[in-house]
């Protein structure tokens, strides 16, 4: 129990004024090497950006049941819907095109085992033994636990950098961007297999990740002057951040409590940013 | 100057080794030792110095032996850039969009008088910032002055990645704190490039109103 308040006393502490919104948005220039190719080659039968069909029958218990847990934690109600609207595809697809994510799959609630295998095996971008190794494991989760159903219990919207796709499940702007500020952190990385290594250490590995993808989402509304977006990033992905940090230290229903902190601070966010007009909008548009 | 790809210099400081191995051991090291990567979107060849017709660079700024520099509070380091010098940058960047940079039977005459990216750390604080002083010529029109600065103050230091890697639950609040608000690497990416995009744009701007 002791440890539990002292986390969620530093839980408080990190989040204070966590998000660097004073910077200005930079678009993404992603790294690639002498024999790296820039583009993902997709063509019309591999579009970058694809929709899985809509399916009553596993979409809606994957709705109604499998995510509520997850909505609970986060209190949002979109969490894990397999309903993922035409703006929120927009929305992504205009963040990935600013940022230059041209070899970064997209997968909005689809469901396509054989397909990332095949991206896992010329994904020339991350070294193959992490490929063959936690990639193949992040693989073979994605396989026999489709998160078309069960994101939200098991996985849920991510980004794979052994496949270098995004996976999507929920109908929310602020999670789309995140998803892509993760692919646009990695994509950026010289050091990129030492990177997606340091995903695996415990806690700290994911702790700065997440803060990186977080920070970026929000400070593309701000620079696009998108008021509520903004305000409803925080109240998204501020408890989500939450359980990043104290959820390794609390398991199952304690994953609740682990959600509060950013919760708190998503709260305090919103009201604090609500007030305080938007200094001078528009980023850095390079020519 | 000499930009070349490859790790950050860490020979002259001795106790290199040790730091390297705390480093190494969290795995925040990763992040901290790596290479610059402020660069154009340009990929594949590293320091890629296109020949652009119509522009004319000059560099007389003193360079280092790195494109960047770290102050650090208990080890200095010297930062190469992945893909090249500022000249380089800015050359591919120009050669990828002639059109918005260039006007036909008018040179463009660029002087990069100063150009420093730096990070000084005490021993709880650390201030990056970047500087770029540069003159502009345009055909017969009287030279311009550009002139970029931007800090960042943060509390990203050696001493503080060494405790919080000592006490190791500092890293609870210490790898949030790096997310946000950038490793001093991530700073120095973000600096150069905001330095180098405003100088385009100035550049974009005066090839529209010469």
């Amino acid at each position: 129990m002791r440890i539990v308040l002292l986390g969620g006393a530093l839980a408080l502490a990190s989040l204070c004024n966590c998000y660097s919104t004073a910077k200005f948005y930079t678009p993404g220039q992603p790294y690639y090497g002498q024999n790296e190719v820039p583009a993902g080659n997709f063509t019309d039968e591999d579009p970058q950006f694809e929709s899985g069909e809509p399916y009553l029958l596993i979409d809606k218990p994957g709705h109604y049941f499998f995510s509520l847990f997850a909505k609970l934690i986060l209190w949002n109600w979109s969490v894990g819907d397999h309903d993922i609207s035409q703006e929120t595809k927009e929305y992504l697809q205009n963040y990935m095109t600013l940022n230059g994510l041209t070899g970064v799959k997209v997968r909005f609630n689809q469901y396509a085992p054989v397909a990332e295998f095949m991206r896992l095996t010329r994904n020339g971008r991350v070294h193959w033994g992490l490929r063959y190794s936690l990639g193949l494991l992040s693989w073979l989760v994605y396989t026999i636990f489709p998160e078309r159903l069960f994101a939200g219990l098991i996985g849920g919207d991510h980004y794979n950098q052994y496949t270098n796709t995004i996976n999507l499940y929920s109908n929310s702007v602020p999670i789309a961007l995140h998803e892509g500020g993760h692919a646009k952190d990695f994509e950026m990385r010289v050091h990129r297999n030492a990177y997606a290594l340091l995903r695996a250490v415990p806690v700290a590995g994911a702790l700065y990740q997440e803060a990186v993808a977080s920070d970026d989402a929000v400070v593309y509304l701000r620079m696009r002057c998108e008021k509520e977006r903004e305000l409803q990033a925080y109240k998204e992905l501020a408890p989500a951040y939450g359980t990043y940090l104290l959820g390794p230290f609390l398991a199952g229903i304690g994953t609740l409590v682990a959600a509060l902190p950013g919760h708190g601070y998503g709260y305090y966010k919103r009201n604090k940013e609500k007030k305080i007009p938007l200094p001078g909008c528009g980023g850095l548009k390079v020519p | 100057m000499s930009q070349e790809s490859g790790p950050v210099d860490f020979s002259f400081w001795p106790g290199t080794f040790l730091w390297r191995f705390v480093f190494a051991c969290t795995g925040v090291g990763l992040l901290s030792c790596s290479t610059l990567h402020v660069h154009a979107q340009v990929p594949a060849v590293t320091n890629f110095q296109p020949h652009v017709e119509g522009l004319l660079m000059k560099a007389s700024y003193h360079k280092g032996s790195s494109f960047a520099l770290r102050k650090g509070s208990l080890l200095p380091r010297n930062l190469v850039n992945g893909t090249g010098s500022l000249e380089a940058l800015i050359r591919q960047k120009v050669a990828q969009n002639p059109g918005a940079f260039l006007a036909a039977g008018s040179p463009l005459e660029l002087e990069i008088v100063e150009f420093e990216l730096v990070s000084k750390e005490r021993w709880l604080s650390a201030r990056s910032s970047a500087r770029l002083r540069a003159i502009v010529r345009r055909g017969t029109n009287a030279p311009r002055e550009f002139f970029f600065e931007e800090t960042i103050d943060s509390h990203v230091t050696d001493t503080v990645t060494l405790l919080s890697t000592v006490s190791l639950v500092g890293w609870l609040w210490y790898a949030p704190y790096l997310g946000f608000r950038g490793t001093i690497v991530d700073q120095l990416d973000y600096l150069g490039r905001r330095a180098i995009g405003a100088l385009l744009l100035a550049l974009a701007g005066s090839q529209a109103s010469p």
